[in-house]
């Protein structure tokens, strides 16, 4: 061997012979994030080749067997133990948890407007007999902690290349993005060491989405935004795509002889180890290159060429190199028939890398597409005229190996069946065993209109209500010129409050209403229609039971979309889990809960889940403490509006017009704004009857059909209250309520009817004279008009005894909203 | 071969044009406790490396790298002292911080400036680097400074910092 070959190639690791504690340190050292079970399964694998594995290899087994890649938790077996109603220890055992509650329902739904669910890169529905609509929501948690400008324009790139990587690629059309961020006014000095302030992570955050999003020309539309001390170490980033892809171009397929092509962005350090990096807590001193850059100009060109390419069908399969880089991409392509590639090829940002490296490097906008010979030079010329780099590669084989060359050296050599299917399943316990709640004494005051007033603006101006305006203005949600219904709602730029959910009318693509004209529609049979988009989120009520809280995001998610036009009827969901170490028994404990209320809430909904994604571990050490996040489960919908022109929105029209308060309040003050602002902790949290849920969903989007309602509102965060004032105040408009007309189930406090956070509730503004046409729809349903919208800009609540226990100008209401001091005395 | 030429381009903004950056950071430094910093000022820097004549650099920084209804640019060669460039002296109550990406991190904007410096003519073999030139002027010492780099200015995992 000449003395620098050494530097370039690929290098034996022994491993043969090792005993367990050398091999967890081998796994340890090198970032491998492989378990001591995996390691010896590696061992094993190579003692039967009867030779070490390179570092390629080994680092190609972590990359595939990440938690990241292979959801290796969810997806493993789980013997979960928990208490009864009785009291009584009981054992399920889960040989996969992710199949017996969130796929379970998808196939039990059976919906046949579900064109690919959970085996893509992102989930397909139907959006007329031409097109599907796809969406992916991502989290990008770890990268954002570290480099919160850096890790969320790369979150935001990722899921955008996702959505681009489904079925032969989906054109992006929307983004989304739901942050958890620590509190914003903790003092510098409190923050532990390493951890950049909360501040700096939200400011970066936004910026790096709003830079990405906006460069690549994809309207930024809906997201949601909590602060908890919980993520002060650990902030939660989620970013979503939704796309629009011909029904035809849905599925891939691979054919040995086809041809690997990667194009887009060249190959350097950044990112190496994001795949197995994310199953590892954060530590003080995490280094440089786990860092990615993003750069969306260059994917802003591959998404352009991409479509154009597949438009000409010039190539049978595509996937994004994400997490893992070329070995998850390319290894994932050729799973079925095997492969062959060139590290050589690869094109580099600057010389000096390693075989391994270039292999697991995470550099981002780069794309890998199977290209059949007979379309070479063909696809090779619409990347050179867009200036886009794409370089062969290798080609896909039918041997079942993974095979990884570089110059004439073999660097790899893997079956396919051992890579993919070789992964040992471990059991891991969970156990359930809930906080003996404490009641929440939440204190009867005296009726006091003052107090009551005040703490609606306490809310108001409370970081998790308020408003979200200087985030959303930064995106650019009108780009493309299709968003419908978007992020702030009301007459003018003064009178504004928060919409509900996004609409998109994808009319560039599907044709909109021209697409009447084609003989083979019927005519203007999908016209208008459009997509509608919300997320439901709400990690204080998992610190009480993350069964309800699940159960709860599912609820919010879909009164969202309804609150906008949308159909239960017609509407999937997209889980996203932020959960701490899943070794940790009660942390997968809470998990396993989770998910079973997935399951139940999704099966009597009707909503099957599309897709999802996990990111666990989510903990931080610090010295010899470690600090888990709250658990966090983002329910995204998407669903068909039939008719865009009948979308509603969340601000009050008219003078005169009757406020209807649809579903039952309850005594369900636990995990609520209102006792989080009164620092009381524990009680019951809000729970959900999904069957009351969603005949409440059906009447109420008839009504919508019927073009009955003049706006509409989700009553969630800080309750009925809460969501009058921001209807009063988003259409300038003032509104007069009795307490005593809001449906209850049982005999409620005023605080518990004006605060309470109990699901399945709307807010509805209708027209007097459609009084009587309005309420034969919610028949046997919980709903009264309680409230009518006054002439003078007041909110005002009263009590059965008559006195005004709110009584608050809405200007003032607006500004604590705004975070502004009032000028309105 | 000759030896390559490093110049340093400072873009500022022009008298009227508020520097809204620079005044985040002082609100932001603010934020931290450190009270008394009367202004802070902020100067996107570009360093090119290369066998390029001072002409070419003032065409590429007047054409690319400035907005010249907003904005003007300073050129000097990397040797010289920014506190000169800046044409006033140095004193205690003035700080210069530089800030630049750690070396293997990618720079994104100095690939785009290389694309379009060779899409204006140009076909030498250049490097260009992105930095950030901050001022802070007030009644401030050095550790300060450095607290506020550490905390505000810089990410010490992908960026480094120089005091000037």
């Amino acid at each position: 061997m000449r003395a620098l070959d050494f530097l370039k190639k690929a290098r034996p690791v022994s491993i043969a012979g090792l005993p367990d504690k050398e091999l967890v340190k081998l796994s340890r050292e090198n970032v491998l994030s492989l378990s001591l079970e995996e390691m010896k399964a590696v061992q094993e694998y190579f003692k039967k080749k009867g030779r070490n594995p390179t570092d390629v290899e080994l680092e190609t087994v972590a990359q595939t067997w990440s938690e990241h890649c292979k959801h290796k938790t969810l997806t493993g077996i789980v013997e979960y133990q928990y208490k009864d109603e009785n009291g009584k220890w009981k054992t399920r055992t889960f040989n996969n948890l992710l199949k017996e509650t969130v796929f379970r329902v998808t196939m039990e739904l059976d919906k046949k407007w579900c064109i690919s669910v959970f085996s893509d890169n992102a989930g397909i529905i139907e959006f007329d007999e031409k097109f599907g609509v796809a969406f992916k929501v991502e989290t990008h948690n770890h990268p954002s902690a570290l480099e919160p400008y850096g890790g969320a324009a790369t979150g935001i790139g990722g899921v955008i290349r996702d959505v681009l990587g489904v079925g032969l690629g989906a054109k992006p059309i929307a983004n989304t993005d739901v942050f958890c961020f620590g509190v914003p006014d903790i003092a510098w000095d409190s923050l532990p060491a390493g951890v950049l302030h909360p501040r700096r992570i939200a400011k970066g955050v936004v910026a790096g989405v709003r830079d990405y999003g906006n460069r690549m020309g994809i309207p930024t539309v809906n997201g949601a935004v909590y602060f908890d001390e919980g993520y002060i170490s650990n902030p939660l980033v989620y970013c979503g795509t939704l796309g629009i892809i011909p029904k035809d171009k849905c599925a891939k397929k691979v054919s040995p002889g086809d041809l690997v092509l990667v194009v887009g962005g060249r190959t350097g350090r950044d990112g190496i180890h994001g795949a197995t990096f994310s199953s590892i807590q954060l530590e003080q001193d995490t280094d440089v290159s786990a860092v990615q850059i993003g750069n969306p100009i260059v994917e802003k060109k591959v998404m352009d060429t991409v479509l154009k390419a597949r438009d000409l069908n010039l190539y049978s399969a595509i996937t994004d190199c994400g997490a893992g880089g070329l070995s998850s991409a390319v290894g994932e392509l050729g799973e079925e028939c095997g492969v062959r590639v060139h590290l050589e090829r690869v094109p580099l940002k600057y010389a000096g890398l390693k075989p391994w490296e270039i292999w697991v490097s995470e550099a981002q906008e780069r794309m890998v597409l199977s290209v059949p010979p007979a379309k070479r030079n063909e696809i090779e010329k619409i990347f050179a005229s867009e200036n886009v780099e794409a370089v062969f590669i290798g080609e896909f084989t039918g041997d079942n190996k993974l095979t990884v060359m570089h110059g004439d050296e073999v660097v790899a050599d893997l079956d396919m069946k051992f890579l993919h299917k070789g992964v040992p399943r471990p059991t891991r316990r969970a156990i359930w065993n809930p906080v003996q709640n404490p009641k929440a004494k939440i204190e009867q005051k005296q009726v006091n209109a003052s107090s009551y007033g005040d703490s609606l603006k306490k809310l108001l101006s409370s970081y998790n209500i308020a408003s979200k305006e200087w985030i959303v203005r930064q995106y650019d949600h009108e780009v493309q010129g299709q968003t419908v219904i978007k992020p702030m709602h009301g007459p003018s730029f003064t009178a504004q409050g928060p919409g509900d959910a996004a609409v998109i009318w994808p009319y560039t693509v599907t044709g909109g209403e021209n697409s009447g004209s084609h003989a083979s529609r019927k005519a203007g049979a999908s016209a208008w229609r459009g997509v509608v988009l919300s997320c439901g989120l709400n990690p204080e009520y998992g610190k009480i039971d993350p069964y309800w809280m699940a159960a709860s995001a599912i609820d919010e998610a879909l009164r969202n979309a309804v609150c906008v036009g949308g159909s239960v009827e017609r509407m999937a969901i997209l889980d996203n889990f932020c959960w701490g170490n899943p070794n940790r028994p009660e942390q997968l404990g809470g998990l396993v809960r989770a998910s079973l209320a997935c399951y139940d809430m999704a099966k009597v909904f009707q909503t099957p889940f599309i897709s999802g994604k996990d990111s666990l571990h989510n903990e931080y050490a610090l010295g010899d403490k470690v600090l888990s996040i709250p658990p966090a489960l983002l329910i995204s919908a998407v669903g068909i509006v039939e008719d865009i022109r009948k979308t509603v929105t969340m601000d009050i029209k008219e003078n005169g017009n009757l406020i209807y308060i649809l579903g039952a309040t309850a005594k369900e003050m636990g995990g609520s704004h209102y006792n989080k602002i009164s620092k009381i902790t524990g009680g019951s949290v809000p729970k959900v009857d999904p069957a009351a849920s969603r005949a409440r969903m059906i009447a109420l989007s008839a009504a919508m059909e019927a073009g009955l309602v003049r706006s509409c509102h989700d009553c969630s965060e800080g309750g009925i209250s809460v969501a009058i004032a921001e209807m009063c105040f988003a259409g300038d408009k003032g509104v007069t309520c009795d307490i005593a007309a809001i449906p209850a189930d049982g005999a409620l406090t005023d605080s518990e009817l004006l605060f309470s956070e109990s699901n399945g509730r709307f807010i509805i503004e209708v027209q007097p004279s459609k009084k009587s046409e309005f309420e034969k729809l919610f028949k046997g349903l919980p709903i009264s008009a309680a409230g009518n919208v006054t002439e003078a800009k007041m909110l005002v609540f009263r009590n059965a005894g008559g006195h005004k226990v709110i009584n608050e100008k809405i200007g003032e209401l607006r500004d604590a909203w705004n975070g502004r001091k009032s000028k309105h005395d | 071969m000759k030896p390559n030429a490093v110049w340093l381009v400072q873009v500022k903004p022009k008298n009227e044009a508020r520097d809204r950056h620079g005044e985040h950071i002082k609100h932001d430094i603010a934020d931290t406790g450190i009270k008394s910093v009367s202004k802070v000022s902020y100067y996107p820097l570009f360093r090119i490396e290369g066998d390029i004549l001072l002409h070419d650099i003032e065409t590429i920084a007047s054409r690319l790298l400035c907005d010249p209804v907003i904005e003007s640019c300073t050129i000097k060669n990397a040797g010289d002292s920014l506190a000169v460039v800046n044409g006033k002296t140095a004193s205690t109550s003035r700080h210069e911080v530089e800030v630049w990406l750690k070396n293997g991190v990618t720079d994104a904007v100095a690939s785009s400036v290389l694309k379009a410096i060779y899409d204006l003519g140009y076909n030498k073999t250049l490097t260009v680097k992105t930095g950030q030139l901050y001022i802070i002027e007030g009644t401030i010492n050095k550790k300060s400074v450095e607290e506020i780099a550490t905390r505000l200015l810089i990410n010490p995992l992908i960026q480094e910092y120089k005091l000037r």
